[in-house]
């Protein structure tokens, strides 16, 4: 690299303050509701995962930056947002080994081989659970009822309420379905709680909210149009209050390394994303798409970051 | 770019409203020297005088060591066709005109001259005969004025010297948007009047419609001051302009005020706007009126590694040395000092050069303010387009700089439209030298294409 004659002494001599860990542990706090509300609704079990999913991603950046003699970057935190997001996106029934199994995928595979952090060519998270969904379909898919309120004592769940839809089975109502009370994914269940980091992450200035906007008007445009009763019959609250649309729109679409640098790229990340998911969820193979779609848009983030890079201030493109 | 725009259709666009900036950033401002008067610093034992010329020896030297000189004298004159003569600040003699190490960091001839301490005024100043605008170009380039901002334009060069683009519009930049400099914010509210003799004569012989005095709202002082003494003189007015780094940069004033935009590479006259620092037109005013030339000018002290800040009126040339024990020196161990302002100042190194006419700010930072943690990697997040206020994409262009492939950060990403204003680099989460690279690549195109035109005169 050829670099030394660029001066370190040289000007801006300040600095705003806020550095790479700072942001991440805004992502961690923004997240913290929806860990807090999974630990509630599905108890220990959820917790466990948690735990295994972080604590996992964490060791295998440390490990193999100690075993490659390579500065440790743990304390980055991104690696602890890795395993958490991957831990808030998949059941609480999913066995410990698989979480810690994940959280490897993740880091070592997705990260650290293409260059560590700012590289990853997809969602490290997202990569994950397509990864465990495909590897290991019977333990991702089984899902928990809630702790709360459950009459019936068995745990097991044979569906959550999306492929209940797709398949006629029995849903729950809106007001469960926005707080949490059903079987899901662990941090994806609680719209409320997913919301509740949204508005942190606003204030914070982390995100932009045109981004996730885009992704959840899109999926309900084509929520609507494509109905299970025909064209223009689709029921947009419930596409969009179940599966894990609300929280990937928060957290993945707005993800900095993975998506478009430039709000013109992410505007047309979030709405392919947004269409690709409901394009799944209605006539693919899964009920849920989210995962799907935002990973093929991340295979698309270097052509938009190539496509759409404006003239500088004054000039005409392409006028230098 | 706006070659086709009449003066008239420049003239209808005006309006009142002030733009919003494009990108930019908010530091701290800490201007707790504008309430502070200027004070009169001692006469040095000796001002060190950098000539400087903005072609490569575009001055010769008019003294010899051993030479008697007063205040006001020239030292150097200009032999090309853009840079202006140097005077001396002290009365006194010439001690030595050898090439030395200036506070930029540059090697020029400077000239050391030993005060008397009488500060007498060199016998032959008198004030310049100015009837029409080529004798009124030639006083301003005499009075050895350059852009006080930071900046070191000529001023008289900015006038133009074949006005085929008509200039309808005078900006006097009074922004001061660096955070701790004050010098233009006491300059305003001390020598008020000056300036604005300074901006009517500009307009006078220049046949400028009109002047607006851009100034950001934390100097509510000054605004009010200079609204007070325009009066009822409708040629000028005092803009408002939002609390934003760099809202004084040339291209972002003028757009703020005007709306024009001048593009990378291109002169505010490209849009029919002249430019100026409020300091420069003041000390313009000065010279039409004494004959008194450009031999001092006030500096602002200040920063958390002095004990308060302070103003002071110096003779060009001191030693920054002398102005620091006055100031009480440079509290705190690894404090640093810096010419010009945190965001584009530069670090000096050698305390016992001498101020420049462009050295505005003495600004005296603390270790912990400057220190910098390790460049980390590009975690992607855009903030640095977001802020750059001539909407490049340093993240990109720093990868390409760091390859080598500066022609293609030019060329892809317009690089040496970068102002090196340094907001990118301020934001940066990650701490990258995303300016400093900038201006490393363009220091790269420049040799590059140096090379080339030499390879071809041979």
């Amino acid at each position: 690299m050829m670099t030394t004659g660029i001066s370190k002494t040289a000007s801006p001599h300040i600095h705003a303050g806020r550095s790479t860990s700072a942001v991440m542990r805004d992502v961690l706090i923004a997240l913290l509701p929806l860990a807090i509300a999974g630990c509630v609704i599905y108890g220990w079990r959820a917790l466990l995962v948690l735990a295994v999913s972080t604590g996992s991603a964490v060791l295998t950046e440390y490990i193999y930056e100690k075993l490659l003699h390579q500065p440790v970057t743990s304390g980055d935190l991104s690696a602890a947002v890795t395993g958490l997001l991957l831990g808030l996106s998949v059941t609480p029934l999913l066995p410990w080994w698989l979480a810690m199994l994940g959280s490897v995928f993740a880091v070592l595979l997705v990260k650290l081989l293409f260059g560590g952090i700012g590289r990853d060519f997809m969602n490290p998270a997202l990569a994950a659970r397509a990864f465990l969904l495909i590897s290991f379909p019977k333990q991702m898919i089984q899902f928990m009822n809630p702790r709360i309120g459950a009459e019936q004592l068995d745990l097991i769940s044979g569906a959550t309420p999306l492929p209940a839809a797709k398949w006629s089975g029995t849903v729950p109502s809106l007001l469960d379905s926005f707080l949490g009370n059903k079987a899901g994914s662990i941090g994806e269940v609680c719209i409320l709680a997913v919301l509740l980091g949204f508005a942190y992450l606003i204030v914070r200035r982390v995100i932009h909210w045109e981004v996730p906007l885009i992704y959840l008007a899109v999926i309900a445009l084509f929520a609507w149009l494509w109905g299970a009763d025909g064209w223009f019959t689709g029921n947009v609250l419930y596409q969009l209050l179940n599966g894990g649309a609300v929280f990937a729109a928060v957290f993945m679409v707005t993800d900095y390394t993975s998506t478009p640098m430039r709000r013109s790229g992410q505007r047309i990340f979030a709405a392919g994303a947004g269409f690709l998911t409901i394009l799944i969820r209605s006539f693919g193979a899964f009920p849920e798409g989210v995962t799907f779609a935002i990973l093929l848009m991340n295979l698309l983030t270097p052509l938009l970051d190539r496509a759409f890079v404006p003239a500088s201030f004054g000039r005409k493109k392409h006028e230098v | 770019m706006a070659k086709n725009n009449t003066s008239a259709t420049w003239s209808k666009r005006l309006s009142k409203a002030v733009r919003r900036p494009i990108g930019g950033v908010h530091p701290d401002d800490q201007k707790a020297a504008q309430a502070v008067a200027t004070e009169t610093l001692p006469v040095p034992p000796l001002v060190k005088l950098a000539v400087t010329s903005v072609t490569p020896a575009g001055c010769q030297l008019l003294v010899k060591p051993g030479d008697q000189v007063a205040v006001g004298q020239p030292v150097a004159s200009p032999v090309d066709r853009m840079s202006v003569p140097l005077h001396a600040s002290v009365s006194g003699q010439v001690l030595s005109a050898d090439e030395a190490v200036n506070i930029n960091g540059q090697s020029c001839p400077v000239v050391v001259i030993a005060s008397d301490g009488r500060q007498t005024p060199w016998e032959q100043l008198a004030p310049p005969q100015v009837t029409d605008f080529d004798s009124f170009r030639q006083a301003v380039r005499a009075s050895g004025v350059l852009g006080l901002g930071g900046a070191g334009f000529p001023a008289f060069f900015k006038l133009g010297s074949a006005p085929d683009q008509r200039i309808d519009l005078l900006v006097a930049n009074g922004s001061e948007c660096e955070p701790y400099s004050a010098s233009d914010a006491r300059e305003m509210l001390e020598n008020g009047a000056e300036l604005l003799a300074g901006i009517r004569a500009v307009l006078d012989y220049g046949q400028i419609d009109r002047a607006i005095i851009g100034i950001e709202g934390n100097k509510p002082e000054a605004i009010r001051h200079l609204s007070e003494l325009i009066g009822d003189d409708e040629r000028i007015c005092v803009r408002v302009l939002p609390r934003r780094y760099p809202q004084g940069g040339e291209k972002q004033l003028v757009y703020a005020v005007s709306g024009r935009k001048i593009a990378g590479g291109a002169l505010p006259s490209a849009v029919g706007a002249l430019v100026m620092n409020v300091s420069s037109l003041a000390a313009i005013a000065v010279y039409l009126k004494t004959g008194q030339p450009l031999t001092q000018r006030r500096i602002t002290v200040t920063g958390p590694a002095f004990d308060r800040p302070r103003n002071l009126m110096v003779p060009v040339g001191t030693p920054v040395s002398q102005i620091l024990t006055y100031a009480g020196g440079l509290n705190g161990a690894g404090s640093c000092l810096i010419q010009g302002g945190p965001m584009m100042g530069r670090l000096i190194e050698d305390y016992e050069a001498g101020i420049m006419k462009t050295t505005n700010l003495l600004l005296g930072l603390t270790a912990a303010q400057t220190k910098k943690p390790a460049e980390q990697a590009c975690i992607r997040c855009g903030l640095c387009a977001e802020v750059c206020p001539m909407r490049l994409q340093p993240s990109e262009m720093n990868q390409l700089v760091l390859l080598g492939r500066y022609q293609e950060a030019a060329e892809r990403y317009y690089m040496k439209d970068c102002i090196e204003c340094g907001c990118c680099s301020f934001v940066c989460p990650a701490y990258r030298l995303l300016t400093q690279s900038f201006v490393y690549g363009k220091q790269q195109l420049r040799s590059a294409q140096q090379q080339t035109q030499g390879g071809q005169t041979k």
